[in-house]
C-alpha cells in the first residue's frame, strides 16, 4: 500500500499538562519526529503525509479536588500549551472533574477557556509562535532525543504491540506516575491547594448528581425500541456483521452502519464483536 | 481443626481460602500440621500441573484458555499463582490472576495468588501444602504458575506431575538461560504466540536441546506444542498432548515414581526444617553461643568436645516425640 | 511469623481510570502489604469471590464514574451474603463529600478522596487491621 494514499488521514491524541514550555516543546518534537519517520522510514512524498495532526485533551490527573476553581487556571495554561504547540483540536476539562461529573456551568467555563484563547489571546495569529526561543528550541531538541531513545528501545523489543503485551510501555507510564505522586507526597513537587497554600474549605455544594432513575428510563427506552424495530432485519444485519468479522479482509464499518440503521443497539453490535474477537486483556506490570 | 478439615472436604470456599492463609502465615504451625495430616488420606486424586516460562511468554493467558477448556468438560480447576515478594518491603503485587479474572465468578474455578515471601521453608513448602488442600477439596486439576527463573521456581515446579514450559519466539538470550535450568524440568514445551516470526526456528532449537537431553536419558516422550492464547488457537491440541502425556506417565508407573520422589523430597524438607529450627533453638538458649565463643576463644574449651557434649545433653532434654 | 496483611484493590464499574488504583496498589506493596489487583471493569460478584478466594483482610474499591453509591454497597451486601463481612472495605476515587456519610452507613468503613496522602491510607489500615 502506498504510504501517501492514507498517511494524510492519520491523526494523534495527546495530553497537555501544566509545564507550559515543556508541553509546547513536546508537541513540537512530536511534529518533527513524525515528519522524519514518514519521510525517512516510509519514504512519504506528499507534505501532508508528514504533517502530524493531533487532538489534545487537558490532563485529567492534574485536576485537584481542593480549591477546584484553581483548575480553571490549570486548564487555561494547558490549553495555551496545546495551541502554542500547534494542536488541531482540543478538549478542555472542567474544573470540578475531581469531584464528580461536571456541571453545566463548569463545562461552559471549560469551553469559554478555549474560545478566549482562540479569539482574544492572539496566539493563533502565527504558526509556531515560540520557534526560535532558546529555551523552546533546546527543550524540543532534548525531548526529541529522548523520544528517539524510546522509539529505538521499542523497536528493539519487537514493536509497539509487543512492547504493550510484555508491559514495557505500561511500566514506563506507571513508574512515571508513581514518581510524580511520590514527589507530591514528599512536597518536592508543589501542587497548589493540595500540599501547599491549603485552606480549610467546604466542597462546593453544586456538584452534579446523576439521577439513578435515568438508568431505568434508558432501560425502558431500550426495551421499547427492541419491541418496535424490525427484529428480523436486525438479526440479519447482526449475522452479516458476524460473517464480516470472521473475514479478516472485510471492512466492518459499512456493515455496522447498516445494522445501526435497523436500530441494532451498541450492546448487540459489541457483543457480536466480543464473541468473534474476544476481549482485550490488559497486561499489568506494577 | 477437624472442623476446618471437614469444611474443606465439603468444598467450602472460605475454609479452603482460610486454610491456605494458615499454611502461608505459619502463625500456628501445630494447627497447620494437624490440618495437613487430617487431609492427607483424602489426597492423591488431583492432577497437578506446573506452568512456567519467562515473563511475557503468555503463561496466564494460556492458563486462562486451558481453564476455559477444562471447564467445558466440567473439571474443577484450582490455580496457585506465585509472584515474587519485594526483598525490601516484604510486600508484593499479585497480578497473575488478572488475565484469568473472567473465571472469578465460576464456582468451579479457584484462583489463589501467593507471594514467595522467603520465610523458613520457602514458598515450595507452602505450595506443597496448598496443593493438598485443593486436592482434598476435590479439585480435578491443581495448576501452579510461576515466573521461570531461579532455584525456587524449580522447587515449586517439582511439586507437579507435569511441567509445562511456555516459550515465545524472539527471546533469543532467554532460551539460552532456560536451557541451563528450567529446560531440564519441562515435560511439555509450549511455543505460544506461534504466529510470530521465529516460532518454527524456536521449535527446532528446542528439538535440538531435547535430542541432546534424551540421548543421555532413557527414552522420554517430550512433546512440543504450538499455540496462540490470544487467538485461541492450538489450545485443544496442547491439552490433548498434555492428557496423553499424563496417561503414559500413569500407565507405565512413572507417575507413582514421580509422586514418591515428591514425598521423599517433602519428608526431607520437613525433617531439615524441623531439625534446623531445633538447632537454632539449641544455639540460642540463654544466648549461650556467646559464652561458648568466649570459652573457645580463651582456650578453656575445644570446639568438638564442647559441642558433642552439649548436643548430647540437648537431645536428651528435647525428648523427640 | 506474623500474619501478612492481604489487600484487594478492585475497580468496579465501567470507568477505566486506573492511575489512582495502581498508585495505591504499588504504594501499599512498598509499605509491606500483599496486594492483589483485579484490573478494571469488575462486577461486585467477581470482586467478592476474588476477595474470598484470596482471603484478603481489606478490599479497596476505586471508582471515578459516579456509580459509587450503587456499586460500593453491592459489594458490602454480597460479602454479608457470603458470611465474609469481616473483610474491611474502604473506597476512593471521585466521590463527593456529601456522599461519604451515606456510604459509611452502608458499610464502607473509610473513603479516601483525591489528594489523600498514602500515609493516611496506611495509617487507616494499621488502625483497622
Amino acid at each position: 500500500m502506498d504510504i501517501d494514499s492514507f498517511a494524510g488521514r492519520l491523526s494523534f491524541f495527546f495530553n497537555a499538562h501544566n509545564d507550559l514550555l515543556e508541553e509546547v516543546a513536546k508537541f513540537r518534537a512530536a511534529r518533527r519526529i513524525w515528519a522524519k519517520v514518514m519521510k525517512e522510514k516510509f519514504n512519504a512524498q506528499k507534505p501532508t503525509s508528514m504533517m502530524l495532526r493531533f487532538h489534545t485533551q487537558t490532563g485529567g490527573s492534574t485536576l485537584t479536588a481542593q480549591q477546584p476553581d484553581n483548575n480553571i487556571v490549570r486548564v487555561a495554561i494547558q490549553t495555551l500549551a496545546a495551541v502554542l504547540g500547534g494542536t488541531q483540536s482540543l478538549h478542555t476539562n472542567s474544573r470540578d472533574e475531581a469531584l464528580g461529573l461536571p456541571t453545566e456551568d463548569s463545562v461552559r467555563i471549560a469551553l469559554r477557556t478555549q474560545q478566549i484563547v482562540a479569539h482574544e489571546s492572539g496566539v493563533t495569529n502565527s504558526i509556531d509562535p515560540l520557534a526560535g526561543s532558546y529555551t523552546i528550541e533546546k527543550l524540543t531538541d532534548t525531548i526529541e532525543e529522548q523520544v528517539w531513545h524510546y522509539l529505538n528501545k521499542i523497536e528493539d523489543i519487537g514493536g509497539m504491540v509487543r512492547a504493550i503485551e510484555n508491559g514495557y510501555v505500561q511500566k514506563e507510564i506507571q513508574d512515571a506516575a508513581y514518581r510524580y505522586q511520590q514527589e507530591v507526597e514528599s512536597g518536592e513537587r508543589v501542587v497548589v491547594g493540595v500540599n501547599k497554600f491549603t485552606i480549610n474549605e467546604n466542597q462546593p455544594s453544586d456538584i452534579l448528581k446523576v439521577d439513578p432513575k435515568l438508568r431505568d428510563l434508558q432501560i425502558c427506552k431500550l426495551s421499547e425500541l427492541k419491541k418496535q424495530r424490525n427484529n428480523e432485519n436486525v438479526t440479519q444485519k447482526l449475522t452479516e456483521l458476524r460473517l464480516a468479522a470472521q473475514d479478516s479482509d472485510k471492512n466492518l464499518m459499512p456493515v455496522i452502519v447498516t445494522a445501526v440503521k435497523e436500530y441494532a443497539t451498541l450492546g448487540e453490535i459489541c457483543n457480536i464483536l466480543r464473541e468473534e474477537f474476544g476481549e482485550y486483556q490488559e497486561s499489568i506490570v506494577l | 481443626m477437624q472442623n476446618l478439615a471437614n469444611q474443606i472436604l465439603k468444598q467450602d470456599i472460605r475454609a479452603i481460602a482460610r486454610s491456605i492463609s494458615l499454611i502461608e502465615n505459619e502463625t500456628d504451625i501445630s494447627q497447620k500440621e494437624a490440618l495437613i495430616d487430617t487431609l492427607h488420606p483424602h489426597c492423591g486424586n488431583a492432577i497437578v500441573w506446573g506452568i512456567t516460562g519467562p515473563p511475557g511468554a503468555g503463561k496466564s493467558s494460556l492458563l486462562d484458555r486451558f481453564i476455559e477448556h477444562l471447564r467445558q468438560s466440567n473439571k474443577k480447576v484450582a490455580v496457585i499463582a506465585v509472584d515474587p515478594s519485594s526483598p525490601f518491603s516484604g510486600g508484593a503485587i499479585l497480578g497473575d490472576r488478572l488475565r484469568m479474572q473472567k473465571h472469578a465468578t465460576d464456582d468451579g474455578v479457584f484462583i489463589r495468588s501467593m507471594a514467595s515471601r522467603g520465610h523458613l521453608g520457602g514458598v515450595a513448602g507452602a505450595t506443597a501444602d496448598a496443593i493438598k488442600v485443593f486436592d482434598a477439596a476435590g479439585f480435578d486439576y491443581v495448576i501452579i504458575e510461576t515466573i521461570g527463573v531461579g532455584q525456587t521456581e524449580i522447587e515449586v515446579m517439582e511439586l507437579s506431575d507435569i511441567v509445562l514450559l511456555v516459550l515465545v519466539p524472539g527471546l533469543g538470550d532467554e532460551i539460552q538461560a532456560m536451557k541451563a535450568g528450567v529446560m531440564e524440568i519441562g515435560d511439555i514445551f509450549i511455543i505460544n504466540k506461534k504466529d510470530l516470526d521465529g516460532a518454527d526456528r524456536l521449535k527446532s532449537e528446542i528439538e535440538y536441546v531435547l535430542s541432546l537431553k534424551d540421548s543421555m536419558e532413557s527414552a522420554s516422550n517430550h512433546s512440543i506444542c504450538m499455540t496462540s492464547a490470544t487467538q485461541n488457537d492450538g489450545i485443544g491440541d496442547a491439552l490433548a498432548q498434555i492428557h496423553s502425556y499424563f496417561s503414559s506417565l500413569h500407565d507405565d508407573g512413572r507417575l507413582a515414581q514421580k509422586r514418591k520422589e515428591r514425598i521423599e523430597k517433602e519428608l526431607k524438607h520437613i525433617a531439615t526444617t524441623k531439625i534446623m529450627a531445633s538447632a537454632n533453638r539449641f544455639l540460642n538458649i540463654d544466648q549461650r553461643l556467646n559464652d561458648w565463643v568466649e570459652e573457645v576463644f580463651q582456650k578453656k574449651a575445644s570446639p568438638y568436645k564442647l559441642l558433642n557434649k552439649k548436643i548430647g545433653e540437648f537431645l536428651q532434654e528435647l525428648n523427640w516425640q | 511469623m506474623t500474619k501478612k496483611i492481604r489487600i484487594l484493590i478492585a475497580k468496579p464499574g465501567l470507568d477505566g481510570h486506573d492511575r489512582g488504583a495502581k498508585y495505591v496498589a504499588r504504594a501499599l506493596k512498598d509499605a509491606g502489604y500483599e496486594v492483589i489487583y483485579t484490573g478494571i471493569r469488575q462486577t461486585p460478584d467477581a470482586i467478592v469471590k476474588t476477595a474470598i478466594q484470596e482471603d484478603v483482610d481489606f478490599i479497596g474499591l476505586s471508582l471515578l464514574s459516579g456509580a459509587h453509591n450503587e456499586l460500593f454497597p453491592k459489594v458490602v451486601d454480597l460479602l454479608k451474603l457470603k458470611n465474609a463481612d469481616d473483610i474491611i472495605i474502604f473506597g476512593g476515587g471521585v466521590i463527593p463529600e456529601s456522599d461519604i456519610p451515606g456510604l459509611k452507613e452502608k458499610g464502607i468503613r473509610a473513603v479516601f478522596t483525591p489528594g489523600t496522602p498514602i500515609k493516611d491510607i496506611i495509617a487507616y489500615i494499621e488502625s483497622a487491621k
